[in-house]
């Protein structure tokens, strides 16, 4: 926190989140953080947009459809998913599904954000699945046998009723599996290029992309101490954090209130 | 042990702080530019590794090669060897300071990675140190700042000094070694030392 102070003092804020160039190196340096920002805003979002319905499909299927030996083995499985380290789902992104999607697209270069985005939506998942399975499961019985004698089907059963009335507990485990799609370093850092460019629409999603968690960890380590440099990567982490403590602060409040909208 | 010069602003912060950076070489390197064997280009110019680096020049027919938008893959800032590059090649030899590399160069850890990438991906151009090089991408011959015959990348050529990216490796001392340290030293510039320097796929300093 303290590291990062000194950069504010010589840039303004505004000049920092809204640069463009990130290139710290070049003679003059610029530090500037927009590229960074989106570059982990595409990644995640586009995560998200993988993990937010196959997990919560997931979810469903586990809590409320798969018979009993299904789900012994299915949800094992999915936590299994959690396990893998990062590493190794970078390697594969790497060697495998990176060159796979350039090929199958006609891409010249199989590193850019949708790779990044699609590896981490495996890795977010378990999250988001654990979390609103657990919390359809905390949805009392009596609601549903009430809405199956007013003679809802079954589907509508758990699309108007137990979904919504789960509904805290789902919204919590989206950002939690956001949180951890947002942090995730070392799979972004092999598969997404790394070139820090400002994404453009949709299209963005097929070009390479720097995150702000793989320019703190690919920089770090050979950034002389207490430069300029230096105390940007400790603003990037700073950043970071706030917008962690968001995300989490929202999945916090969403938990609590998950209590008293049950009754 | 660093792969560039130290820097002068980086001199200054040591002697700040009390530290006399002493250097020494230890051994040569020549950074290879590498290609993808389907690029259909066999030698290039500093001048236009330059242009492709900076990204003005940004197909691969506007060198003689076969139609395809290049795609830069470089090392990451933190590397000795994207400075030695970004001298050598961007700057034309430190002569054009206000040159640098096109902010779409993709960016990779490790001259592996880099290996990695242009094997994977037809129309890359990327560069590794000399003793990583292997069959799985081509190594360009190059012409120097000014013109004359392409160069290829080998140990012979960087040491006559007709190759035009090699650069000096050095190790760095907080003044005059001493004890061990010099012991160190010494055994890296005696021939034993210089031999496994030249097994590992570097140039010898004598």
């Amino acid at each position: 926190m303290r590291d990062s102070l000194p950069i504010f003092t010589k840039y303004p804020l505004g000049e920092l989140l809204s640069g463009t160039r990130w290139a710290p190196t070049s003679d003059p340096e610029r530090f500037g953080m927009l590229p960074l920002m989106l570059g982990s805003l595409y990644v995640t979002l586009g995560a998200m947009v993988i993990a937010v319905p196959l997990g919560l499909a997931t979810a469903v299927f586990i809590a409320e459809v798969a018979p009993k030996p299904v789900q012994e083995f299915l949800k094992p499985t999915v936590e299994m998913l959690a396990a893998v380290p990062s590493v190794v789902y970078g390697f594969l992104g790497l060697l495998l599904v990176g060159p796979w999607l350039a090929d199958a697209m006609d891409l010249p270069v199989g590193r850019f954000a949708g790779v990044g985005a699609l590896i981490l939506a495996f890795m977010a998942m378990p999250t988001i699945v654990s979390v609103s399975e657990d919390a359809i499961r905390a949805v009392p019985v009596a609601l549903r046998e009430n809405s199956l004698a007013l003679g809802a089907t079954r589907w509508q059963t758990i699309v108007r009723v137990v979904l919504p009335a789960g509904r805290s507990g789902i919204i919590a485990s989206i950002m939690l599996g956001l949180g951890r799609a947002i942090g995730e370093t070392m799979t972004v850092l092999m598969v997404t290029g790394n070139a820090a460019v400002i994404p453009q629409g949709l299209a963005g999603m097929l070009k390479p992309v720097r995150t702000m968690t793989a320019t703190i960890a690919a920089e770090m380590g050979e950034t002389a101490y207490r430069t300029e440099h230096y105390y940007a990567l400790f603003a990037v982490g700073l950043l970071l954090f706030i917008i962690t403590f968001i995300t989490n602060s929202i999945a916090d409040w969403a938990v609590r209130s998950a209590g008293g909208m049950r009754e | 042990m660093s792969s560039r010069d130290i820097k002068d602003k980086e001199i200054a912060a040591a002697q700040e702080k009390g530290i006399t950076p002493v250097e020494h070489t230890v051994a040569y390197d020549g950074i290879a530019v590498i290609v993808n064997p389907a690029c259909g280009v066999e030698s290039l110019s500093v001048e236009q590794l330059s242009d492709i680096f900076v990204g003005t020049i940004k197909n691969w027919k506007d060198v003689g090669g076969t139609d395809g938008e290049i795609v830069l893959i470089s090392r990451d800032s933190a590397s000795g060897t994207y400075e030695a590059f970004k001298e050598l090649v961007i700057q034309l030899h430190g002569k054009d300071k206000e040159r640098d590399y096109s902010a779409e160069a993709l960016k990779e850890s490790s001259n592996q990675a880099v290996l990695t990438a242009v094997a994977q991906t037809k129309t890359a151009i990327g560069y590794v140190g000399l003793g990583y090089l292997d069959a799985s991408v081509k190594a360009l011959k190059v012409i120097p700042v000014g013109g004359g015959d392409a160069v290829e990348p080998t140990v012979d050529n960087v040491k006559s000094g007709a190759y035009p990216i090699s650069r000096a490796l050095h190790y760095y001392t907080n003044g005059d070694p001493s004890g061990a340290l010099k012991d160190y030293i010494d055994f890296c510039l005696s021939p034993e030392g210089q031999k496994i320097v030249a097994d590992e796929g570097f140039v010898p300093v004598n």
